[in-house]
């Protein structure tokens, strides 16, 4: 490097700048409500693949080919499953807190708030909460651990149950899997669903413009997930397909 | 219960354009956070208007929001950035009156405590980096750009060819003539 050059080098450390101007909120904003870069053709061709590998009713499981396929499947049209390489690492959770699900209410109010008729299982929830969005609302159960439904990792309840209007734009239901995790075709009473698996996985909610609420990013242990008319039911709890299955058909 | 909040600052430029890709604001967020300081400082060196550089900055991140489905995953993303905001900048100054414009300047610089540099050293000193800044300042728009990426900002090579659209090979040479022409400017400024 020349004495010139090492000037003008150290020049640069000396400049003297304008502060920077805070620019993550305005940028923010403006960006907020439109669609992001859209992702490059050759992962249509990816989606197309897995779809069809999907339709053959086989579960599948982590593989490097199947990375960024989205799928639209099985008439769930507001929920997108995504595969990816790998999930990102969360922050351990605090005790005590809650799971972003919304005001806690009872049966009965939950009842009054939504649009939809509510399925109750056979197992009576321990907590209710209802939640503003979706419009039309959306209810949780959730079942404290107990012998049969183990404490999840990574929720620390038994179970969860959550119902929604399934009218929701496509794809308001995001569930990212890892490898480790599979999805596989279920049916409960007679309504299409899928079963995922495995390792846990990342589940996000958006908004009619698409928009996800990183509050409601979270991981999941193994989902049952299935359309009860226009109603969309989800399933959460560390336990096997044919338990999951058994108290998803008590539900009335 | 738990609650589990994402700590997006902590998360790969890679996961994170993953994420805004998918239409999560938050992650963007990050993003302009992240590379806020040198999208303005490139673009300040470009307009050098402090007001300027703030638009300019601000509509690179929204045009590179728009774009992201072209970024090549895995690529560095600082300087790809970096491009958009020196483009904006240099279509808004070309547009705009320059007779406002800053001159560059540098900070003064404090000598070490237990420095022997004399009041009269340090005064050449001052001196010679002002006119080194003078001289960079009479150049035209490329030579200064190529200068300002790979010294003042601080990029390599491949970046700073990146940032400016040009080959790595294309970068070297015309930054070599840059500085010819810089030690040309510095000989004129010593002789007057």
């Amino acid at each position: 490097m020349s004495e010139l050059e090492r000037m003008l080098d150290a020049m640069g450390g000396q400049l003297e700048y304008p502060p920077v101007p805070d620019l993550a909120g305005l940028v923010a904003e403006r960006v907020r409500g439109r669609r992001p870069g859209r992702v490059p053709a050759r992962r249509t061709l990816a989606i197309a693949l897995a779809a069809l590998l999907l339709m053959t009713g086989a579960a599948f499981a982590a593989s490097p080919g199947l990375r960024h396929t989205v799928l639209d499947w099985l008439g769930l049209r507001s929920v997108r499953i995504e595969r990816v390489p790998r999930l990102p690492t969360l922050q351990p959770g605090r005790a005590g807190g809650d799971l972003g699900l919304g005001t806690r209410t009872t049966l009965t109010g939950a009842r009054s708030h939504v649009g939809f008729l509510l399925l109750v299982p056979a197992l009576a929830p321990d907590e209710v909460y209802v939640a503003g969005a979706p419009a039309g609302r959306r209810v949780t159960f959730v079942y404290a651990p107990r012998p049969g439904l183990p404490r999840a990792r990574d929720t620390h309840a038994g179970m969860l149950i959550t119902q929604f209007r399934g009218d929701q734009p496509p794809g308001y239901l995001e569930k990212t899997l890892g490898p480790g995790t599979s999805a596989e075709q279920a049916s409960v009473n007679g309504d299409p669903g899928v079963w995922i698996a495995g390792r846990p996985h990342e589940i996000v909610y958006r908004d009619a413009s698409g928009n996800m609420d990183s509050d409601t990013l979270r991981l999941a242990g193994n989902t049952l997930i299935w359309h009860h008319g226009d109603v969309l039911v989800r399933l959460e709890a560390d336990v096997s397909k044919a338990t999951a299955l058994r108290i998803a058909r008590s539900m009335r | 219960m738990v609650v589990r909040p994402l700590n997006l600052d902590e998360l790969a430029d890679g996961e994170l354009v993953k994420r805004a890709r998918r239409g999560d604001v938050g992650a963007y967020e990050q993003i302009v956070e992240r590379y806020r300081e040198p999208v303005f400082r490139a673009a300040y060196l470009v307009t050098r208007s402090r007001a300027d550089a703030d638009e300019a900055a601000q509509d690179a991140f929204v045009k590179a929001y728009r774009a992201l489905g072209r970024f090549r995953t895995g690529a560095p993303l600082r300087p790809w950035l970096m491009r958009i905001a020196v483009n904006e900048s240099r279509n808004r100054a070309r547009s705009a009156a320059r007779r406002d414009a800053l001159a560059l300047r540098a900070a003064a610089e404090r000598p070490p405590e237990d420095s022997d540099q004399s009041p009269e050293a340090a005064l050449l000193a001052a001196e010679r980096r002002h006119a080194l800044l003078a001289a960079v300042e009479r150049l035209r728009e490329d030579d200064q750009l190529v200068i300002a990426c790979r010294y003042f900002l601080g990029l390599s090579e491949a970046e700073s060819a990146q940032v400016l659209g040009w080959r790595t090979g294309t970068l070297k040479s015309r930054l070599a003539r840059a500085l010819e022409r810089l030690r040309v400017e510095l000989g004129e400024e010593a002789r007057t």
